[in-house]
């Protein structure tokens, strides 16, 4: 009788165990901004690059190794929080001949469809500057999870790419200041 | 600073489109008059609309010539002021003329358009709470509280409501023309304010509007002398006070300077004072005129001095010698023809890491939208090494 119920016991166990290991959840991140960053380079007169960054972003993103195309990315910036080390030039760039940081509070992007890679992913969504919004299509790369502190879950991406500041509206086309911005993004999340 | 020629060039160009438009409606509004049952109501409300249609036929023109694209559907502030603001501002003054037995009729009007318009002007901004914009992060800062805005956009809708009310009364009860001859030129030394103030591509629309006034108003002393041009009396109130807002809330257009710049208009009303009216009309046009430019005056004065002094500060830091975009090159000209920047090479993936790209090498034409770049470094293949 007592081995009877033990049998059944471990048999119930085992059955528990496999319906949880059958279902792997996705794992929900906030970006951590301490360990994250949002910079760019612009062309001065064709001489130099310009560097810059945002410094006040967030966001958060669904990762699920099994399924890639559930996994999902958000990412919101404060146009208002750009330093290019210029008080002046920053000023500016806020100002309506730029970004309009006033009018326009938020840059966002918002991922629509994510496709796996070797090293990563290739995410496809809509980004949103200057209230104007165009697909775009960028590789991350990185993926890789740790734990800091012990119990916090890490993992980690980055991405480069391009745009066009005419596709936006930010600015007008002149010799000084190049067209293309190059962005560099590398961020963090805690697993929630 | 946006070349000169070019907004002398777009107000002119305003001014005659807008003449143009006013002389068409000339005819028509005699034999209306001159018809044996002439109501006063349809000569009101023809002669409004012909005011209408020169400020919109004189704006779109004059936008035009100074480069300014305004977006379909509106996105900024600007595109809301031309697409939806002024045009709106004319449907009421025509209703208002065409139902002018019943003045209340109009002032209901004008106050319903008033007191959304701030709301409208600063929908989806950092100024409102991410709440009131329709897909908007509720965590989202806002710079005003929910409390704080629904009390300044009311303050500020009532202030237009107020201002645009006395406007049309003063226009009408005064008659001549002072009163959209001021609103003209105080349009004109608004947009100056603002371009001074940081936000150059909205300051300017001020300008055509002041070649609209002075092309209708030189039609009309020539055929119509009788008419009070409330027509381009409300629109043009709603159009400076547009100016404003943006100046103030998008550019860096002082409290100060904009309270001068709506108290400029309002000194019009001056002219139904009864001393003023024993005057002779021309002594008196000149009176009121000039006591209306002068906070305007005073107000692009204010702005001059310090975009001066913000344009001396930053060529000692940049070294450009009087470039009039303080610290990151020329503020760029409404219509400047677009010269590209030179780019670096396009994207090919480098054949070793680390090697920069070259700011001066051109790159070839791109697709519109934002590209993929070089494959980052991967910070986890780094740390193994």
């Amino acid at each position: 009788m007592f081995r009877r119920v033990c049998v059944t016991m471990a048999g119930l166990a085992l059955v528990a165990a496999l319906g949880l290991t059958s279902q792997v959840v996705a794992d929900e991140y906030a970006v951590d901004p301490l360990h994250s960053g949002v910079n760019f380079k612009i062309s001065h007169l064709g001489l130099s690059w310009i560097q810059g960054r945002f410094d006040e972003f967030g966001g958060k993103f669904t990762i699920d190794p099994s399924t890639p195309e559930k996994c999902a990315f958000a990412l919101s910036i404060n146009p208002a929080s750009i330093d290019t080390n210029n008080q002046k030039r920053d000023e500016h760039l806020r100002s309506p001949d730029f970004l309009n940081a006033n009018q326009f509070p938020a840059m966002t992007f918002k991922s629509t469809s994510v496709r796996a890679l070797k090293n990563g992913y290739e995410v496809t969504g809509s980004f949103t500057m200057h209230g104007v919004t165009k697909p775009m299509t960028f590789d991350l790369i990185g993926g890789h999870t740790t734990e800091l502190p012990k119990g916090v879950a890490r993992t980690g991406f980055s991405s480069e790419f391009s745009l066009k500041r005419s596709d936006f509206g930010v600015g007008q086309v002149t010799p000084m200041i190049g067209e293309k911005i190059y962005v560099s993004v590398s961020f963090e999340g805690i697993r929630k | 600073m946006p070349d000169p020629m070019l907004i002398l060039g777009a107000t002119a160009a305003a001014g005659v489109v807008a003449a143009v438009l006013m002389l068409l409606s000339v005819g028509p509004a005699r034999q209306v008059a001159a018809a044996p049952s002439a109501v006063p109501a349809r000569r009101s409300a023809l002669a409004t609309c012909a005011e209408v249609l020169a400020v919109a036929g004189g704006m779109t023109i004059g936008c035009w010539w100074l480069g300014i694209r305004p977006s379909s559907p509106p996105v900024e502030d600007k595109d809301r002021l031309l697409f939806v603001l002024l045009p709106a501002a004319g449907v009421v003054e025509i209703l208002a003329a065409v139902l002018q037995r019943r003045p209340w009729f109009g002032r209901i009007l004008r106050l319903l358009l008033a007191l959304p318009l701030p709301f409208l002007l600063l929908f989806g901004s950092g100024w409102l709470p991410s709440r009131w914009t329709p897909g908007g992060d509720p965590a989202a800062p806002s710079t005003w509280t929910e409390q704080e805005a629904l009390r300044n956009l009311v303050g500020l809708g009532a202030l237009l409501a107020g201002v645009w009310g006395l406007l049309v009364w003063a226009a009408q009860r005064a008659g001549g023309f002072v009163v959209p001859a001021a609103l003209g030129l105080i349009s004109a030394t608004a947009g100056a304010t603002i371009m001074l103030s940081g936000y150059a591509t909205g300051g300017m629309i001020g300008l055509p509007f002041a070649g609209v006034a002075a092309g209708a108003l030189l039609v009309c002393l020539l055929f119509a002398r009788r008419h009070s041009m409330t027509g381009l009396v409300g629109v043009g109130t709603v159009l400076l006070f547009g100016l404003l807002m943006a100046g103030e809330f998008f550019g860096e257009l002082t409290t100060t300077n904009f309270a001068l710049l709506i108290a400029a208009p309002v000194v019009c009303g001056l002219i139904a004072l009864p001393p003023l009216q024993k005057l002779k009309a021309a002594v008196r046009f000149v009176v009121v005129l000039v006591a209306a430019l002068v906070p305007a005056g005073v107000a692009v004065g204010l702005a001059q001095r310090s975009f001066a002094a913000a344009t001396d500060e930053s060529s000692m830091y940049d070294g450009a010698g009087g470039s009039d975009a303080p610290a990151f090159g020329g503020t760029p000209s409404g219509a400047a023809a677009p010269t590209p920047a030179t780019e670096p090479a396009s994207s090919t993936t480098p054949k070793s890491p680390g090697i920069p790209r070259d700011p001066g090498a051109d790159e070839p034409g791109a697709g519109a939208g934002p590209q993929r770049g070089s494959a980052p470094i991967d910070p986890g293949a780094e740390s193994k090494n």
